[in-house]
């Protein structure tokens, strides 16, 4: 049995540590998949937290979602818990052809119910098969495109927003 | 609440794993016991629904705490108490065989894992196929106490609930893993995310060490953590790095089951497994390929019964999903094509895209250029001792299967490019654990780690 002296331990751990640390270093700042999820993703994200410890839970949606959350947020904010709503289509959130301030599937059932439940919303190309179409309460306006929708609309017109109407289902 | 539940749902999982193997390491048993326990929680979720029980705070804490309780009388009767909690000795022979490479990789990890979880946490749900999924489901399951017939799953209200591809059809367990955390009042899901990603690298650095040295196990794990776009996506809301972390230790211990002989490995394997297809409906190649291995087997050691019984476990959630969608209809027009069919340029397309993942270092970093390294530092030894052949065998075939997928689906709801370049990148995170295990388990790695390790070591020698 051999014993081994600690000094040349620790000058053989620290070369090592030197060399391996080197190599890492390099690894990670060399190429560019790691450099991305180290440098860019992990401490960008986290000197954003630390600079910003106290966000709230809506501040936090909003910076990932913008325009898109305060949108629904703001059709939450109007309509009670059992409204529905006749909701804009795709083509609404982004017109062809022109800028839009929206992000993400908005547009989507599933996503917009995230931020909307329990209020229920439908399309109007579905109207035909969706059982809740006789019970819409309230439409939904957004870049100014909805207003078609209500039968007779005389009202003042604005970008985005939602309006309580006592739906004509035979209206266009 | 929340905490209560995590801890229930914790130390359920903890039971549950030490019935199943009492030789476990401490970082395994921890690490398997969230995974564990959220996945049998799903479970029993969805045989409450499955019998009309409202899912509420009440219900998932009480059949988390029977279970939890039969855990403990399983254990008290099989006597297997004594080893229940584990604490590794801290001898001072122990202190002497650490290494400074090892303790920079366990930094290392501890640093990037704490990043990680942080970003996980504190940012919440915004990815695009969570929203308008998994998430979604989940939390509206919270707020109607049940998944069959919540309000997206009617198909006279979510109008294109029944389309081709639609989450109507996917496994439940992420979903009801996200309810039971609204349940318990948490405001985001994300803690479900974060908690499985830190407890699958604590369970994945102890069977790691199964198959290479600690130095090994801490070099191998840091590199499955900075995998880029695991990485990202192991703080976003989506199934496929959840899917990861069952997938890969249920294959490694049913590599360790075949190749070991030991029972328990095979008992582990199985329930993971099967989580890892109670998550994702396409981890059934996983199962597919440790059981053609495992068929090779038996059928050299003239034993089907322990395979049959493997495979029956396997299979057993999906038996229950199957049951529970024909009951209350919960179906979704089918985008697999049954019949053979030979389609090159769909072939040819689907290879095409894989081969350019596989050498994508944005996307993987160096991980499957482990793979014809390891093929030629490690080739004698494959050749000649079969060296961790089984594992490179189980990836090739679970890769082939993968393939076979892809190609065997009628793309209805998307174009096969939008797929393969958006969703085929994700399903390789389950390869990125099992790639650097089976390198750094080869006997060329293994061989050099140890002898780093007993260079670097003060133990006598």
């Amino acid at each position: 049995m051999k014993k081994k002296s600690i000094i040349l331990w620790i000058i053989k751990n620290i070369l090592a540590l030197v060399v391996t640390g080197t190599l890492v270093y390099f690894c990670i700042n060399k190429t560019t998949g790691y450099d991305w999820a180290y440098n860019k993703f992990l401490k960008s994200n986290m000197d954003f937290i630390q600079a910003h410890p106290h966000l709230t839970e809506e501040q936090r949606y909003e910076l990932k979602l913008g325009t898109s959350y305060k949108y629904l947020m703001l059709l939450k904010e109007h309509t009670p818990e059992d409204a529905v709503i006749l909701y804009p289509v795709k083509e609404d959130f982004f017109p062809p052809g022109e800028e839009t301030l929206f992000q993400g599937e908005i547009y989507n059932l599933s996503w917009a119910t995230r931020f909307l439940y329990p209020r229920k919303i439908i399309f109007p190309h579905q109207m035909q098969q969706n059982i809740f179409s006789p019970d819409i309460s309230h439409i939904a306006i957004v870049n100014g495109r909805g207003f078609e929708r209500i039968h007779n609309y005389a009202g003042e017109k604005f970008t985005h927003g939602i309006l309580p109407v006592k739906f004509n289902r035979a209206a266009p | 609440m929340i905490t209560i539940g995590i801890i229930l749902t914790t130390l359920t999982g903890y039971l549950f794993v030490h019935i199943l193997s009492t030789q476990l390491n401490i970082c395994e048993k921890t690490g398997l016991s969230f995974l564990s326990g959220i996945a049998i929680q799903s479970f029993g979720m969805l045989l409450l629904d499955m019998v009309n029980i409202p899912l509420t705070l009440a219900t998932v804490l009480t059949i988390q705490s029977v279970t939890l309780l039969l855990c403990a009388g399983i254990i008290y009767k099989t006597g297997k108490t004594k080893q229940l909690f584990i604490i590794p000795e801290l001898k001072p022979e122990g202190w002497r065989s650490i290494n400074l490479i090892w303790v920079l990789f366990i930094i290392g990890i501890v640093y990037v894992e704490y990043m990680n979880f942080m970003k996980c946490i504190y940012f919440p749900v915004f990815d695009r196929d969570s929203l308008a999924g998994f998430e979604t489901i989940g939390y509206v399951t919270a707020q109607e106490h049940t998944l069959k017939s919540n309000i997206l799953y009617n198909g006279g209200y979510n109008i294109g609930i029944h389309n081709p591809g639609s989450y109507i059809s996917y496994t439940p367990m992420v979903m009801l893993s996200y309810a039971y955390i609204y349940l318990l009042g948490a405001v985001n899901s994300k803690l479900v995310n974060a908690l499985i990603y830190l407890f699958f690298l604590i369970a994945f650095y102890g069977c790691s060490k199964r198959f290479t040295n600690k130095t090994g196990a801490a070099i191998t794990t840091f590199f499955v953590l900075l995998a880029p776009e695991m990485l990202a996506f192991s703080s976003l809301s989506a199934t496929n790095v959840i899917h990861a972390c069952y997938a890969a230790p249920g294959v490694l211990y049913g590599i360790l089951w075949l190749t070991k002989r030991k029972k328990e490995y095979m008992y582990l394997s199985a329930f993971l497994l099967a989580a890892n297809v109670w998550s994702r409906t396409e981890g059934i190649v996983f199962i597919a390929a440790i059981g053609i291995i495992s068929g090779i087997y038996a059928f050299r050691r003239k034993n089907w019964k322990e395979v049959i019984f493997f495979g029956c476990l396997c299979i057993l959630p999906v038996i229950v999903w199957i049951l529970f969608t024909k009951l209350y209809g919960l179906h979704a027009e089918g985008i697999a094509i049954i019949r053979p069919f030979w389609d090159t340029e769909k072939a040819f397309t689907i290879l095409n895209y894989f081969l350019n993942l596989f050498m994508n270092i944005n996307y993987y970093g160096y991980t499957f250029y482990l793979i014809p390294v390891g093929i030629i530092l490690n080739g004698w030894f494959m050749l000649k001792k079969k060296d961790n052949l089984v594992l490179l065998s189980a990836i090739f075939l679970s890769l082939i299967f993968y393939i076979l997928i892809l190609y065997q689906i009628d793309y209805k709801w998307d174009t096969m490019e939008n797929v393969l370049s958006y969703s085929a990148k994700r399903f390789l995170f389950c390869f990125v654990p099992l790639v650097w295990i089976w390198f750094t388990g080869n006997r060329i790695c293994k061989s050099g780690l140890e002898k780093l390790e007993s260079f670097l070591s003060l133990k006598t020698v």
